[in-house]
C-alpha cells in the first residue's frame, strides 16, 4: 500500500498546476495560404538535456544537434510535400530586426500556453484567439520575400534513470523534484498583418526528434493541419 | 493511513487553490483601488495575488494580454520611509520614498525600484519627458521609460505619480516593444491620467 | 544524522583547501595545458559544454545589455590581447553592462566583462591582472575539470542533499542556468592555479603584478564602507574565495618573486580617457543599485586617480542628495557648485542645485539655475516639467 502511495504523492507533487494538456491542442485561422505560400521558417529554438540524478541538466550536444538538423530536413521536405515553398534562415544569419520579432515570439508563445491552452485564463479575451506579433514584422516579409513565418520553441529535458529513482525517494521526503519535461509550440505568423494564424502546441510523444524517421513523423503531426494549397486536395 | 490521507487531501486543495485563483475581468467605470480611483475601459484583466514579485498588499495589476507582454500597475499610498515594494531581503538596499520628494526624485525613485525588480544587472532602465499633469485636483507628473531586459523583449511605458498628505501614488505602464507597447498606450494613458483620490465623507 | 555530516564536510573541506592552497604556492612550474587554438575533438561531455556555451554567446551576441561602444571594447581587447599572448585569438570578449564587479571566462573562450568592473579599476593593470587570472581558467581547462567534478559529487551527494532540503528549507537549484552557474564555480585550488599563472602572464605583458592584489584590496575597502553589508553577493563573490585571503598570499607571493612595488603612481590615460568618456553612464548605473556607501568609496577612488574633477564632483552631488541623510542637502548643494566651478560640469548639476533650492524656499536661485541649465540643455526632455517651476 505504502510505495503505490508514495508514488501518487510523487506525481502529484511532481504535475503541478498547470500542465500542457495532453492532447493536441492547435488553433486554426486559415482555410489555406492559397497557391504556393511562400513561408520563411525561423531557426528552431530546439534543445535537447539530459537531467542527471544531480538535477544538472547536461546540455546533449549529439541529441540537440540531431534534433535541429532532421527538423530543418524533415521540414524542407514536408513543406515539398505540401507544396509549400519554405525557406529556411539560418541562425547566424538573423538580424536585429528579426532578433527581436523571435524574443517577442518567446514571449507570446509562453503566454499563449499560460492563458490560451492552460488554465489560467484571461477573461477578456473570453476565449478568443487574438495575439499577433504586429505588422511591422512586415519588414521580415520584404526581406525575405515570405508571407508567412513559422517560429518553433522546444525544450527536452529527458529523466536519466537515475533522476526518476531520485525523484521517488525526494517526494516521500516531501520534496518536490523535477523528472523531466518537454515543452513547445509552434507559431505560422502572417507576415503582413503579424497575426499568429496557427499555433500548435507540441506534445509529449509527438515523435523522437533525435532520428530522421522520429522527426518526420513529429513534423507531420506538428503541421498536420497546416493549411496549405496541396493538403486540402485530397 | 489517515496521515497519509490528510497529505493526499491537503495536496490536492493546494493544486487546485493555485489553478482557481486566476484572473478576473476589470469592470469599466470607475474602481477603487485602496484610496486610489480611475476609470477604466474594457479590456482589462486583474492578475491574482500570487502573480508579480513584491506586490504591496493593496496594490494591483492589470492585464490585456497577458503580463509578459502588457502591464497596468496601481501602487497607492506609499508612506514616507516605505518602497515601492515588498522585498523580504534588507540587504536588496532598496530605495524609498519620501514625503518632501520633488518630481526628479520620483523619477529617479520609479527607475531604481524598476532595476531592482528585475534585479540588478539584469536590466536597464531609462527615463524622459518628464512633466507636469493633474489627477483630479492634485499636481503631479508623468515620465516615459524604457528598459533592456535580458531574455526579453524590451519593454516600453510611462508612469504617473502624485503626492497627498505625505503619501504617494505611484502607477505604471509597461508594455513590450514591437507591437504591445503601441497596442495598449493611449488606454493605459487615458486611465494613468483618470485618476484621482476618494473623496472621504467627512465625519459629522 | 545531517547536521553531523554537514559539519564534517565543512570541517574537511577548510583542511584540504588549506592543504590544496599551499601545494599550489610550491608549484613553481604551472603551465598552460591546452594549445593556442584548441577545439575539444573527443570527450562528449566537453562537446556539449561547448554548445551550450555556443548557444549562450549567440544570446550573449543579441543581448541588449552588450555594449557596443568602441572606445570600451578597444581599450578591454588591446588588454586581451596583450595578456593572452600567443592566445589572442581564441578569445572573444564581451563587455556587459552590469553595475558588479565581475569578468568571467568559459572553456569555449568567451569573457565577459561587465562596467562594474571598469568602474571600479584602480588601474588598467589592474584589469590586465583579472583578465590574466581568467585566461589561466582557460589554458587550465578548470571548466571542463569543474563539471566533471560537480556532476561526480552531485550524483553521490544527491541523496544527502535531500535530507538537507527537506530540514533546512533551503530549495535546490533549479533551471539550467544556475545549474550552469555552479559548474562553472571553480574550487579553491583552481582559483589559486589561476591567480597563480595570471600573474605570470601579465607580468610576460609588461603590466604591474602588484596591481594583481590591489583590485582586491579595493574590493575590501568598497566592502567596508558598504552600508548594507554582505549584500546579495554579485556572481563574482559567490564564485570566488575571499578577499582578504587572496590579497595577503597575491602580496606575498609577488613581492618575493618581484620585489616591492614601485613607488611613483603615473597617471593611467588610457583608462582616464575611458572613464571620462563613459562617466555618466557608469556611475548613473552604479546610482541605481541605491548603495551610497559603496558609491562614495568609488568616487574617492576616482578622485585619487584624476578622473575629470567637474564630472567626479557632480556625482558626489548626486549620490549625497538621493542618499538625503541630515546635513547631505548642504554636501550636496557644495558638491554641485565645485563641479560647476570646473571647466565641463554637465548640465544636470545646474538642475539638480536648483531642485534643492526649490527644498530650501530659496525660488530666485532655482530659477537662474532651472534657466542655466535649459540654456546648455536646449534639447532637455523633461522642458516641461523645468518650464512648469520657472512659471510659477
Amino acid at each position: 500500500m505504502k510505495p503505490h502511495t508514495i508514488m501518487f504523492v510523487a506525481i502529484l507533487l511532481v504535475a503541478g498546476c498547470e500542465t500542457t494538456p495532453s492532447n493536441v491542442k492547435q488553433l486554426d485561422h486559415l482555410e489555406s495560404v492559397g497557391d504556393d505560400p511562400r513561408i520563411v521558417l525561423m531557426p528552431p529554438d530546439i534543445r535537447y538535456y539530459l537531467v542527471t540524478t544531480g538535477g544538472i541538466s547536461e546540455p546533449n550536444a549529439e541529441w540537440t544537434n540531431a534534433a535541429q538538423e532532421n527538423f530543418a530536413v524533415a521540414m524542407v521536405d514536408y513543406a515539398e510535400s505540401i507544396g509549400a515553398d519554405l525557406s529556411v534562415v539560418h541562425k547566424d544569419d538573423l538580424s536585429p530586426d528579426e532578433i527581436r520579432y523571435e524574443t517577442l515570439h518567446s514571449a507570446v508563445g509562453m503566454t499563449i500556453l499560460t492563458h490560451h491552452f492552460g488554465m489560467t485564463k484571461l477573461p477578456s479575451k473570453a476565449g478568443a484567439f487574438d495575439w499577433s506579433l504586429g505588422p511591422e514584422i512586415n519588414s521580415i516579409a520584404r526581406d525575405h520575400n515570405a508571407e508567412y513565418g513559422l517560429f518553433v520553441y522546444y525544450r527536452d529535458y529527458q529523466a536519466s534513470g537515475g533522476r526518476v529513482a531520485f525523484a521517488i525517494l525526494a517526494a516521500a521526503a516531501g520534496v518536490g523534484v523535477g523528472t523531466g519535461s518537454e515543452h513547445g509550440f509552434a507559431s505560422l505568423v502572417d507576415l503582413n498583418t503579424g497575426d499568429i494564424v496557427w499555433f500548435n502546441v507540441v506534445v509529449a510523444g509527438s515523435g523522437e526528434l533525435r532520428n530522421e524517421d522520429g522527426a518526420a513523423k513529429a513534423v507531420a503531426k506538428l503541421f498536420k493541419d497546416i493549411p496549405a494549397s496541396r493538403a486540402s486536395t485530397e | 493511513m489517515k496521515s497519509i490521507k490528510n497529505l493526499l487531501l491537503v495536496s490536492t486543495a493546494i493544486c487546485f487553490a493555485g489553478c482557481v485563483t486566476g484572473y478576473t475581468l476589470v469592470a469599466t467605470g470607475v474602481n477603487s483601488i485602496d484610496t486610489l480611483q480611475v476609470s477604466a475601459g474594457p479590456g482589462w484583466n486583474l492578475a491574482p495575488n500570487y502573480a508579480g514579485t513584491g506586490r504591496r498588499k493593496n496594490s494591483q495589476t492589470w492585464t490585456q494580454d497577458g503580463m509578459l507582454l502588457d502591464r497596468l500597475v496601481f501602487v497607492p499610498a506609499v508612506a514616507d520611509g516605505e518602497a515601492l515594494l515588498v522585498v523580504a531581503d534588507e540587504s536588496a538596499a532598496l530605495p524609498v520614498f519620501r514625503k518632501d520628494m520633488l518630481p526628479n526624485e520620483i523619477e529617479e525613485l520609479a527607475e531604481s525600484t524598476f532595476v531592482k525588480i528585475y534585479g540588478e544587472g539584469n536590466a536597464i532602465f531609462s527615463t524622459s519627458n518628464l512633466r507636469p499633469q493633474t489627477f483630479g485636483d492634485h499636481r503631479g507628473i508623468m515620465f516615459d521609460v524604457e528598459a533592456q531586459v535580458t531574455e526579453s523583449p524590451d519593454y516600453r511605458g510611462m508612469v504617473g505619480a502624485f503626492v497627498v498628505d505625505e503619501k504617494l501614488y505611484f502607477m505604471y505602464y509597461l508594455a513590450a516593444h514591437p507591437h504591445y507597447y503601441v497596442k495598449h498606450r493611449d488606454e493605459a494613458e487615458a486611465i494613468i491620467k483618470s485618476a484621482t483620490l476618494a473623496v472621504v465623507a467627512e465625519q459629522a | 544524522m545531517t547536521v553531523r555530516r554537514l559539519t564534517f564536510l565543512i570541517t574537511t573541506t577548510f583542511i584540504v583547501c588549506g592543504v590544496a592552497l599551499a601545494a599550489v604556492e610550491e608549484a613553481e612550474e604551472l603551465t598552460h595545458k591546452i594549445p593556442p587554438g584548441y577545439v575539444p575533438e573527443e570527450a562528449r561531455d566537453e562537446q556539449g559544454l561547448w554548445l551550450e556555451l555556443e548557444e549562450a554567446e549567440r544570446s550573449l551576441n543579441k543581448s541588449a545589455l552588450l555594449i557596443r561602444n568602441t572606445d570600451i571594447n578597444a581599450y578591454i581587447n588591446a588588454i586581451v590581447c596583450r595578456v593572452a599572448g600567443a592566445y589572442c585569438n581564441d578569445f572573444r570578449v564581451y563587455v556587459i553592462r552590469n553595475p558588479h564587479f565581475n569578468a568571467s571566462m568559459t572553456a569555449t573562450g568567451m569573457m565577459q566583462i561587465w562596467t562594474g568592473l571598469i568602474v571600479r579599476a584602480g588601474s588598467t593593470d589592474e584589469i590586465a591582472a583579472v583578465v590574466g587570472h581568467e585566461i589561466a581558467h582557460y589554458t587550465r581547462l578548470h571548466s571542463l575539470q569543474r563539471l566533471r567534478d560537480i556532476k561526480k559529487k552531485m550524483a553521490a551527494g544527491a541523496f544527502f542533499d535531500v535530507a538537507l532540503i527537506a530540514l533546512s528549507g533551503v530549495s535546490a537549484p533549479v533551471g539550467q542556468m544556475t545549474a550552469m552557474m555552479s559548474a562553472l564555480a571553480f574550487n579553491r585550488e583552481q582559483e589559486s592555479e589561476a591567480d597563480v599563472l595570471g600573474v605570470m602572464m601579465v607580468v610576460d605583458a609588461s603590466y604591474n603584478p602588484h596591481a594583481s592584489y590591489t583590485v582586491w584590496e579595493n574590493i575590501i575597502a568598497e566592502e567596508e564602507a558598504a552600508v548594507a553589508k554582505r549584500e546579495e553577493p554579485g556572481m563574482f563573490a559567490k564564485t570566488h574565495p575571499a578577499a582578504e585571503e587572496r590579497a595577503r598570499y597575491l602580496k606575498a607571493l609577488v613581492t618575493a618573486r618581484y620585489g616591492p612595488p614601485d613607488q611613483d603612481a603615473v597617471h593611467d590615460q588610457k583608462l582616464l580617457s575611458v572613464l571620462n568618456s563613459n562617466y555618466a553612464m557608469l556611475m548613473e548605473d552604479q546610482l541605481d543599485t541605491n548603495r551610497f556607501g559603496r558609491t562614495l568609496d568609488l568616487l574617492e577612488r576616482h578622485g585619487e586617480m584624476g578622473v575629470n574633477p567637474s564630472l567626479v564632483r557632480f556625482f558626489y552631488g548626486e549620490m549625497f542628495r538621493q542618499r538625503g541623510e541630515d546635513g547631505d542637502r548642504e554636501l550636496a548643494k557644495s558638491a554641485y557648485r565645485h563641479s560647476i566651478e570646473g571647466a565641463d560640469a554637465p548640465p544636470e548639476a545646474y538642475k539638480n542645485l536648483g531642485y534643492l533650492l526649490l527644498k530650501d524656499g530659496d525660488i530666485d536661485a532655482a530659477k537662474d539655475n532651472f534657466r542655466m541649465y535649459l540654456e546648455l540643455h536646449p534639447d532637455a526632455s523633461d522642458r516641461a516639467m523645468i518650464e512648469f517651476y520657472l512659471e510659477e
